[in-house]
């Protein structure tokens, strides 16, 4: 006969201690299970649980392919050009349309740009002076002053250009021989 | 087959659900190792020849490990204390404030014992196991169950003399 076993007085207070108790869930799939050990026991909640979080992922997954699938497609609607003049093939794509005439009409200009030619505006003399020639002989010189112009079209601005510019300088006179 | 774990586990449901829940830590998956415990049981070809409770017991624990590995999580202190055991009937005139104290001192010391103290204390004072159900349910020696038992009781005085003390 076994000795029997010692009690603590504190036993009785860990038997007053209110446990929790299992659910009505935990008792209907035992029953449930026990009535019927040969159907397909429910697996456990974590298992649902796993098989959830795998769907999940999967779900996921599968979004983040669907996107990468459309930016691909999207990428390929819209080939890189690249930058212009960048061809270096050899062979230049076929003339589709040739001028038949190789010399064309050449069509005068409706305007002239050459300027016109110097012009002589305004002049005067200053004053004049006798002067001998390296050869002995005399000669007078003139000083004189005077303005000459220039005229021509600016095609740019579509006007008229003028400028005057002034010079002076020593005219020689023939002198007839006496 | 049938009938025996029928009764094995409407005797004992407080107590299977109890050593799970205090492995795993969480209700819905000691739920699911009780469960399992008792599919893995009714695979077996016959009833078992020793202790029908210690037994089931043992499948239960075993089972509940099997979860806890799997989840690989463990709860907080605070959070053992709220999914083991679950608040006294306040409206009850017979339990006074101290006793409601007292209580609370020796939850929280039980949440404190080291865990193979713990499921010892679970199968002994929920389950209503004896010494040598528990050593069969566990595979260690009689003498082993209960000295480790004595060693939880006495581990229990304490911890509940210095959580009074600290208040």
């Amino acid at each position: 006969m076994p000795a029997p076993e010692p009690h603590d007085e504190l036993e009785d207070l860990l038997a007053d201690l209110p446990i929790r108790e299992p659910s009505q869930m935990l008792d209907e799939r035992i029953n449930a299970f026990l009535c019927n050990p040969s159907s397909d026991t429910p697996p456990p909640r974590s298992a649902r649980r796993r098989v959830l979080r795998f769907a999940s992922v999967a779900a996921l997954l599968l979004v983040a392919g669907t996107v990468a699938v459309v930016l691909v497609v999207l990428n390929q609607a819209h080939p890189d050009i690249g930058e212009v003049g960048s061809n270096t093939d050899d062979n230049p794509p076929a003339i589709v349309e040739q001028n038949a005439d190789p010399e064309p009409d050449i069509v005068e200009a409706a305007y002239r740009f050459e300027p016109e030619p110097l012009r002589l505006e305004w002049s005067r003399e200053i004053s004049e002076e006798t002067r001998t020639a390296p050869n002995g002989k005399p000669y007078t010189a003139v000083l004189r002053e005077a303005i000459d112009q220039r005229t021509w079209y600016d095609p740019q601005t579509g006007t008229t250009m003028q400028v005057s510019t002034p010079r002076k300088e020593w005219v020689i006179r023939h002198q007839n021989p006496f | 087959m049938k009938h025996w774990l029928e009764d094995i586990y409407r005797e004992h449901r407080r107590g299977l659900f109890g050593l799970a829940l205090s492995v795993v830590r969480e209700p819905a998956t000691a739920e699911d190792a009780v469960h399992e415990a008792f599919v893995r049981m009714a695979k077996q070809p016959q009833k078992p020849t020793g202790d029908a409770a210690a037994y089931a017991y043992r499948a239960v624990r075993n089972a509940a490990i099997d979860q806890a590995r799997r989840r690989k999580t463990r709860a907080k202190p605070a959070e053992e204390i709220a999914s083991l055991f679950v608040a006294p009937e306040q409206d009850d005139p017979s339990w006074s404030a101290q006793r409601n104290e007292t209580q609370a001192m020796l939850k929280r010391a039980i949440d404190e014992l080291p865990d193979n103290e713990r499921e010892l204390v679970i199968m002994r004072s929920f389950g209503g196991l004896t010494f040598q159900q528990i050593a069969d349910a566990i595979g260690q020696p009689l003498s082993t169950v209960s000295s480790r038992y004595q060693n939880a009781i006495k581990s229990l005085r304490q911890l509940m003399e210095n959580s009074h003390a600290r208040t």
